[in-house]
């Protein structure tokens, strides 16, 4: 028997297994579900997002003479947008805010959370082709492989394989390449399908954009070749399918539903996040901590700057001066404070990868969440860009009150023409080596479990080679 | 006799075994997961309080030296912190309670949409793998140890041929399968038992937590049993002992993952939530509208005359109420659509009775979507309620006094008892159904 028919063979009895051949035509039809969902929700986010902006623009510039730090209140909103690649993996996007108000005195964290519209308090992740990928279909698979060796032991047909004359490693690599090539069917389509819509919702996709999404694609590739290499192992190394079967689904809910689970608690016991009344509370207390004479320094640093005596004399506005100082001294402790937070972020992060012995599937949705523009990495990088934005058209309006605003102060009124010279805000995404230095540890951790995998496989099979029946 | 050699097999299961000793491991996760949420809120409602002590000093001592003060004191320094009760059971099942706030400030300046506001700092990251708390462990990692303690209760006998020996000493099926339902049932049971009671005593001493957690153990009894109920009913069938455990498995994943995650998907889409984004360009809009030029930013800065002051906040005001009033049916339209996704998913979740289980553990938790909704709406109408006191103030210039601030309103709030009345009946009867069902397909096993 050769391997093309060998495979053949086990196509045909997982054709004629009506109940995996449900379980599958079901995943699949999920699937399906997920991606069209997927597709209109980042459409319609990002007609909602484009609609904003424009409106908000609309406001922005019709606001009239105005004073121009009083439009530095109102300001402008940043919203992140998302890109085609989002359709296959939502990541963090739902529980992340999407957009930021960028008005003076103040760092504001992104709003507007999608999960905070969920109309269920019971959580088994988010809807999507990458959830589908991640948490399903390996059950299917492992359903699938459990009998891949068990069941032609169980039958007494091994001894049948044995006698045209393959070895029992030759069988075992066979069956692996057939479970392999079932999944295959069954995954890539399904990988082919979300990609296609991403395609769609990309229009003309940049090369970057088709690198990200075939390696989107490659990093599945890598977590079914893992699974079926478990799979099969187990099946050799289990007395009967239904036994096969229990282990494989034991390892699926500690690998798949526990381990990410217990990362993020282990996560929020070594660095816990902060309350939010806490955070700005700590902001209070560090802006306590300038002298109280800060403030006649700095005018008197100003009439010194000016040669003058009198803050009436001088040939600018104090305010206008006062109140970009005072942007500064925020900038200060903003800094600090989200500089805290982010490093409570990247502690947590490290400490969810303490669970890479125990399973992969936290590697991969880093990776999966990377490529597709939807992990922290790029939530913080939006959040990042929105606070520069901010200064920067924080200080361009109190700069105009400080140069135009003379003898005014408050009083002073700019008009459209200043609106206008505001820019807007535009996101830019992590740069390849910035994602990459970012993901390198969950690379490095799925290709140890691929080695893991391959190693356990070659256990299974040398098991074979000396008790095959 | 019988009880005797069914617990020692099964002791000498290894499955038995092993599934005792994951339950035993996650239900340790759980525990510390739930303590570390419980900390968190505790803390962080302590801290809130003591805040608002020092704020309330603070500012009663600025009314009192108001007196010899040029400058009024103004009604919109005023400011309180509304924090909702702590969710009885919120260590045993985290629920919305991950991401909702439990808290927010109102003042004068604060407007409705702006509630709730600059608060999202959890990380997402985290957010998005999930929870692992008691209540998760009932609805998702039970059932399926319970599948595989119970797949082969009577198939496995009947395809190794022993079932007709067994049956020879032991008597009826259902006598036997009673006593292995017992004992399996059991390696279950206790573990969840002890978490629980060690959450309750490690947790505060507050009214009703004790009888919720009562309650929260009996919803979750009759979700196990319906799901033995189930295993007890395919075990009857004519099946081998391999196909009793994929359909158990396949049923275990298409009711606690694929019909929850499609139901909830299906909400929205149903009653799909406004738009956020347009919540906040309409109050900009309406805000840039209401006001022509405005210093409401900075009254102090606006001069040093009390009157220009005083003027400046009424301004303020004016501008804030004629933003709420444009604002105001949006966010009642929000909040209707998500009672509206609230109140389909309470209809179509009787399509999983995991979902059902699930949803009913969040209300007796007090950590439901309704639950927070009601606390948004009641925060909203307390704020309502505290300009309405102090607006007039505004309206007339008046100086603010100790007895204004003592005459304020009060935040005080409590969520009305879970109404699980239905879903209790749902799961007792789809329990006693399943059962009846294998009983009598027992009753007429014949091992020929």
């Amino acid at each position: 028997m050769t391997t093309l028919s060998f495979s053949r063979k086990e196509f045909v009895i997982f054709a004629r297994d009506r109940r995996l051949l449900l379980s599958a035509i079901f995943i699949a039809a999920l699937a399906l579900t997920a991606v069209i969902t997927g597709f209109g929700q980042v459409r319609s986010y990002e007609r909602d997002r484009l609609t904003t902006e424009a409106r908000d623009m609309r406001t922005w510039l019709g606001q009239g003479q105005r004073n121009p730090h009083t439009a530095a209140h109102l300001s402008m909103w940043a919203l992140r947008p998302l890109s085609a690649p989002a359709v296959l993996d939502p990541g963090v996007f739902p529980y992340s805010g999407a957009a930021i108000w960028m008005e003076a005195h103040s760092q504001n964290p992104a709003r507007n959370r999608p999960v905070e519209d969920r109309p269920s308090g019971f959580d088994v992740g988010q809807f999507s082709l990458a959830w589908v990928l991640q948490t399903l279909l390996p059950l299917v698979i492992m359903v699938i492989a459990a009998g891949a060796v068990a069941r032609e032991r169980e039958q007494g047909t091994f001894r049948l394989l044995l006698a045209s004359g393959r070895t029992p490693r030759r069988i075992a690599v066979d069956k692996l390449r057939s479970v392999l090539a079932i999944t295959a069917l069954l995954g890539l389509p399904l990988a082919a399908l979300g990609i296609g819509a991403a395609l769609v919702m990309a229009g003309v996709p940049t090369a970057a954009e088709l690198v990200r999404l075939l390696l989107w694609a490659a990093s599945y590739v890598v977590w079914f070749a893992i699974l079926a290499l478990i799979a099969v192992s187990v099946s050799i190394f289990a007395r009967t399918t239904a036994v096969a079967i229990l282990i494989l689904i034991g390892l699926w809910l500690t690998a798949v539903f526990i381990a990410p689970r217990a990362g993020a608690a282990l996560a929020d016991v070594v660095a816990p996040t902060p309350a939010a009344d806490r955070f700005w509370a700590g902001v209070a207390a560090d802006l306590e901590k300038f002298p109280p004479d800060i403030a006649e320094q700095f005018e008197a640093s100003v009439l010194k700057k000016y040669g003058v005596s009198r803050k009436e004399d001088l040939p600018v506005s104090f305010a206008g001066l006062q109140l970009e100082w005072g942007e500064g001294i925020g900038h200060q402790v903003f800094d600090a404070s989200y500089g805290r937070l982010n490093a409570t972020y990247l502690r947590q992060r490290s400490a969810m990868r303490w669970v890479a012995p125990i399973s992969p599937l936290p590697a991969l949705q880093n990776l999966s969440m990377a490529l597709a523009g939807t992990d922290m990495l790029h939530q913080q990088a939006f959040n990042a860009q929105a606070e520069v934005h901010r200064r920067v058209v924080v200080k361009m309006l109190n700069d105009d009150m400080a140069a135009n605003g003379r003898g005014q102060d408050f009083d002073y009124k700019a008009g459209a023409e200043l609106w206008r010279r505001v820019p807007t805000f535009a996101y830019r995404p992590p740069t390849a080596r910035a994602i990459i230095a970012n993901i390198w540890p969950d690379v490095l951790i799925v290709l140890a479990w691929l080695g893991v995998a391959g190693l356990i496989f070659g256990a299974a099979a040398r098991r074979l080679e000396k008790s095959p029946a | 006799m019988t009880w005797r050699i069914e617990a020692r097999r099964l002791l000498r299961e290894r499955l038995a075994v092993a599934a005792l000793v994951v339950l035993v491991l996650v239900c340790s996760l759980a525990l510390a997961s739930g303590r570390s949420v419980l900390a968190t809120q505790l803390d962080g409602r302590a801290a809130l309080a003591a805040d608002q002590m020092q704020e309330r000093k603070g500012f009663l001592e600025q009314l009192q030296k108001a007196e010899a003060d040029a400058v009024p004191t103004l009604p919109n320094g005023a400011r309180f912190q509304v924090v909702a009760p702590l969710p009885l059971l919120v260590d045993f099942n985290v629920g919305r309670a991950a991401f909702e706030n439990y808290s927010t400030g109102v003042s004068m300046r604060v407007r409705q949409d702006g509630l709730f506001k600059r608060t999202q700092f959890d990380n997402a990251e985290l957010l998005a793998r999930g929870r692992l708390d008691l209540s998760t462990v009932v609805v998702v990692v039970v059932p399926l140890l319970l599948i595989g303690l119970g797949y082969g209760l009577f198939t496995a006998d009947r395809d190794s041929g022993t079932a007709k020996l067994i049956l020879a000493q032991a008597g009826s099926p259902i006598g036997l399968l009673g006593v292995r339902s017992v004992l399996r049932l059991g390696i279950v049971v206790v573990p969840i038992a002890v978490t629980a009671a060690a959450l309750l005593l490690a947790g505060p001493s507050i009214e009703g937590r004790f009888s919720a957690a009562g309650t929260w153990l009996l919803v979750a009894g009759l979700g196990l049993l319906a799901w033995w109920a189930l295993i007890l009913l395919v075990n009857s069938m004519r099946l081998s002992a391999e196909t009793s455990a994929l359909f158990l498995v396949g049923i275990w994943g298409l009711l606690v993952f694929a019909v929850p995650a499609a139901l909830t998907a299906a909400a929205g889409l149903a009653y799909p939530p406004p738009s956020r984004l347009e919540l906040i360009t309409t109050a900009r809009a309406t805000e840039v509208g209401a006001s022509t030029d405005y210093e409401n930013d900075h009254p102090g800065m606006s001069g040093e005359d009390a009157a220009a002051i005083q003027a400046s906040v009424l301004k303020s005001y004016r501008i804030s109420r004629t933003v709420e009033g444009a604002i105001t049916p949006l966010i009642d339209n929000f909040e209707r659509r998500q009672a509206q996704q609230a109140a389909f998913v309470s209809r179509v979740q009787y399509l999983s009775p995991p979902l059902v289980l699930a949803e009913t553990l969040n209300k007796v938790a007090e950590t439901d979507a309704t639950r927070f909704l009601g606390f948004r709406q009641a925060t909203r109408r307390h704020l309502a309620n505290i300009k309405n006191s102090l607006g007039p103030l505004v309206e007339r210039g008046q100086r603010m006094t100790v007895a204004d601030y003592d005459r304020l309103p009060t935040f005080s709030w409590r969520s009305a008892p879970a109404a699980i009345g239905a879903a209790l009946a749902y799961l007792i009867a789809i329990t006693l159904g399943l059962l009846a069902v294998a009983l009598m397909r027992y009753r007429r096993i014949r091992l020929g």
